[in-house]
C-alpha cells in the first residue's frame, strides 16, 4: 500500500539551533503511528516542521505522493493535515463555539451532530470562553475542531498530557474509535502504555534522530529499548 | 440663566459637545492604532500622517474632480486604505517577527517624510474644505445649541467604532482576526492567510484614519501638520484604553473627549494636559490600561 505521509531525511533549526538531523518516517492509510521518546527529543519539533511552524527546514514531505515542502504555511492544513497542538492552542479570546467552527474545512469533515456525539461535554459548553474549559475539555474541543475540516490525517501531539486518568481513557477511547473508522493518525507522546494501546507501529526518536522503529507485535522484544528511550 | 455648580448651562453644552465631537475622533483613530497594533504588533506612528492623508485625499479630490461631500467620505478612506496596503505588503512585511521598535521607527520615519512632501508641495498654511451645505445649520434646544455637522460626525464616529466593534466581536472574519491576533502562527498552520489578513488589518486601520481626516477636514483646516499633535493624545488614549483593546479604545477616546470639555469648562489651563494626567493615574493603578488584559 502507498504511504499516506512520507517524510525523507527532514532537517529543522530553530534559529541557528540545528534540532532535526535527518527524520525518515511513513504512515500509510489508516495506520495509526506513534513517535515515542523523551523531552527535548524532537517529537513536538517534527510535527511542527510538518506545519512549517520551524524558522528552517530541509528534506522532504510528501501526503499522498503531493510535496508539502514548497507550500506556503497557510495551505499545508488545507492538503489534509488536522494539527491538534501541544497544550491545546485553544484560542482563549474565542467562545468554545467560534473554536469549534472556525477552522477552514479540507474535506468531508464531522457535522455539529456526530462531533458532539464523540464529544458531548462540548454541546454544554459552547457559549463559554475557549479558555475556561477544564484541561480534558480543551483537549476534546482542539481534536473535535479539526475532525471538523474533515482531515485525511490526524497529527496528535501528547494528546493526554497533564491530564486525568479517567479523561486520558476517555481520550482513548475517541481515537480508537476514529481508528477503526479509518482515520490515519501520527501520535506523538510520551505516555507508554496510551500509545502501545492505539498504535500500529512505532519510531523511537533521540536527539532529532529516527533510532528505531517496529511493529505492534514486536513491542514486547523491544520493551528494553523503548523504556531506555523514554528514560522509565 | 440657568446654571450647574455656578457654570452657564449653555457653556457647560457647548464644552460637553465639544468634548464628544474631539472624542469622536480620538474613538476612530485610537480605534484603528488599536486593530494595527492588535494583529501585527505595529505602534503606528504614521496613523497621524494618514490621518492627514484622508483630509488632504478630500480636498485634492473634491478640488480636481468636484465629488460631492458623501462621495469623498468614502472614497478618501479607500484612497488612504490602498495606499496603507503598498506600504504595508513593501515596507512593514519586513518586519515581520522582529522587535515591535523596528515598526515603530519604520513608521516614525514614513510620517516624517509624507508629513514634509505635503508641505513642501502646499506649505504649512491650511487650505479651506467647504462644509457640505445640508449639514451647515444649527438647532438650539433649549440650553443646547447643535451645529448639525458636529452631530453628524459624532453620530457616525459612534455608527463606525460599534460596526466595527461588531465585526470583529460577532463575525466570523472577526473570529479569525481574533484567533490570529492571540496566536499568529498557529492561525496560519490552521489555514488562514494571515500575511494578506495582516495587510487587509493595516489598511482597515489607515481607512478609519483617513476617515477622520475627511470628517476633520470641514472643521479644522487641511494642513500637513493636522496629524502631528493629534496623534500624541490618540496613543495617550489607546493607552489607557488598554494597547491592543478594540472596546476599551472606543470608550477611552469618548470617555477622555468629555474630560477634555469638562476640563475647559472648570479649569480651562488644565485642558490640554488632562489626558495624559488621566493616562498617568490609569498606568500607576492598571498597567494595562483600561481594559487590556496584563501580558
Amino acid at each position: 500500500m502507498a504511504d499516506l505521509l512520507n517524510i525523507q531525511g527532514l532537517q529543522g533549526w530553530y534559529g541557528e539551533s540545528h534540532v532535526l538531523h535527518g527524520i525518515d518516517l511513513t504512515v500509510r492509510p489508516g495506520e495509526t503511528v506513534a513517535l515515542i521518546g523523551r523531552n527535548g527529543a524532537g517529537k513536538t519539533t517534527t510535527l511542527r516542521a510538518l506545519m512549517k511552524l520551524l524558522d528552517r527546514r530541509a528534506g522532504r514531505i510528501e501526503l499522498d505522493g503531493q510535496d508539502l515542502m514548497a507550500l506556503p504555511r497557510h495551505k499545508v492544513a488545507g492538503r489534509g493535515l488536522g494539527y491538534v497542538p501541544e497544550e491545546r492552542g485553544i484560542f482563549t479570546s474565542l467562545s468554545v463555539a467560534e473554536n469549534l467552527r472556525l477552522l477552514p474545512r479540507t474535506g468531508k469533515g464531522m457535522d455539529d451532530a456526530q462531533i458532539f456525539e464523540f464529544f458531548p461535554n462540548l454541546r454544554e459548553r459552547l457559549s463559554s470562553d475557549g479558555g475556561k474549559l477544564s484541561g480534558g475539555e480543551q483537549q476534546m474541543l482542539a481534536i473535535a475542531r479539526v475532525l471538523r475540516t474533515g482531515p485525511r490525517l490526524l497529527l496528535l501531539d501528547e494528546p493526554t498530557e497533564g491530564l486525568a486518568p479517567v479523561i486520558v481513557q476517555r481520550i482513548g477511547q475517541m481515537l480508537r474509535a476514529l481508528k477503526d473508522q479509518g482515520l490515519a493518525m501520527l501520535l506523538v507522546e510520551q505516555n507508554l502504555s496510551f500509545a502501545r494501546a492505539l498504535a500500529d507501529r512505532f519510531y523511537l526518536i533521540e536527539n532529532g534522530r529516527i533510532t528505531g522503529s517496529f511493529d505492534r507485535s514486536e513491542f514486547e522484544a523491544h520493551a528494553d529499548r523503548v523504556a531506555a528511550t523514554v528514560g522509565v | 440663566m440657568a446654571e450647574f455648580m455656578g457654570i452657564p448651562l449653555p457653556v457647560l453644552f457647548g464644552q460637553l459637545l465639544i468634548g464628544l465631537f474631539n472624542g469622536a475622533f480620538y474613538a476612530i483613530l485610537s480605534l484603528g492604532l488599536a486593530i494595527i497594533f492588535g494583529l501585527l504588533r505595529v505602534i503606528n506612528f504614521a496613523h497621524g500622517a494618514l490621518y492627514m492623508l484622508g483630509a488632504f485625499a478630500a480636498f485634492l479630490m473634491g478640488e480636481w474632480l468636484g465629488l460631492s461631500f458623501w462621495v469623498l467620505l468614502i472614497a478618501a478612506p479607500l484612497a488612504v486604505a490602498a495606499f496603507a496596503a503598498l506600504v504595508e505588503r513593501l515596507l512593514l512585511s519586513w518586519l515581520r517577527g522582529l522587535d515591535p521598535l523596528y515598526g515603530l521607527l519604520l513608521t516614525f520615519g514614513l510620517a516624517l517624510v509624507i508629513e514634509g512632501l505635503f508641505q513642501w508641495r502646499f506649505g504649512v498654511a491650511g487650505q479651506q474644505f467647504p462644509m457640505p451645505a445640508s449639514l451647515s445649520g444649527t438647532t438650539i434646544l433649549g440650553p443646547l445649541i447643535l451645529p448639525h455637522y458636529r452631530v453628524f460626525v459624532i453620530l457616525a464616529a459612534l455608527a463606525v467604532c460599534l460596526l466595527t466593534w461588531a465585526a470583529i466581536e460577532r463575525t466570523r472574519i472577526g473570529a479569525i482576526l481574533r484567533a490570529a491576533t492571540e496566536n499568529r502562527p498557529l492561525a496560519e498552520a490552521f489555514g488562514f492567510n494571515v500575511p494578506l489578513l495582516m495587510t487587509a488589518t493595516y489598511a482597515f486601520g489607515a481607512g478609519l484614519a483617513g476617515l477622520a481626516g475627511v470628517l476633520a477636514a470641514p472643521v479644522f483646516q487641511v494642513s500637513p501638520l493636522m496629524g502631528t499633535n493629534l496623534i500624541i493624545v490618540v496613543f495617550a488614549v489607546v493607552v489607557i484604553g488598554g494597547m491592543g483593546s478594540i472596546g476599551g479604545a472606543i470608550l477611552a477616546g469618548l470617555m477622555l473627549g468629555l474630560a477634555e470639555g469638562l476640563t475647559k469648562v472648570v479649569y480651562p489651563e488644565a485642558s490640554n494636559i488632562i489626558v495624559f494626567v488621566i493616562m498617568a493615574i490609569v498606568l500607576f493603578f492598571r498597567p494595562a490600561g483600561l481594559f487590556g488584559k496584563a501580558a
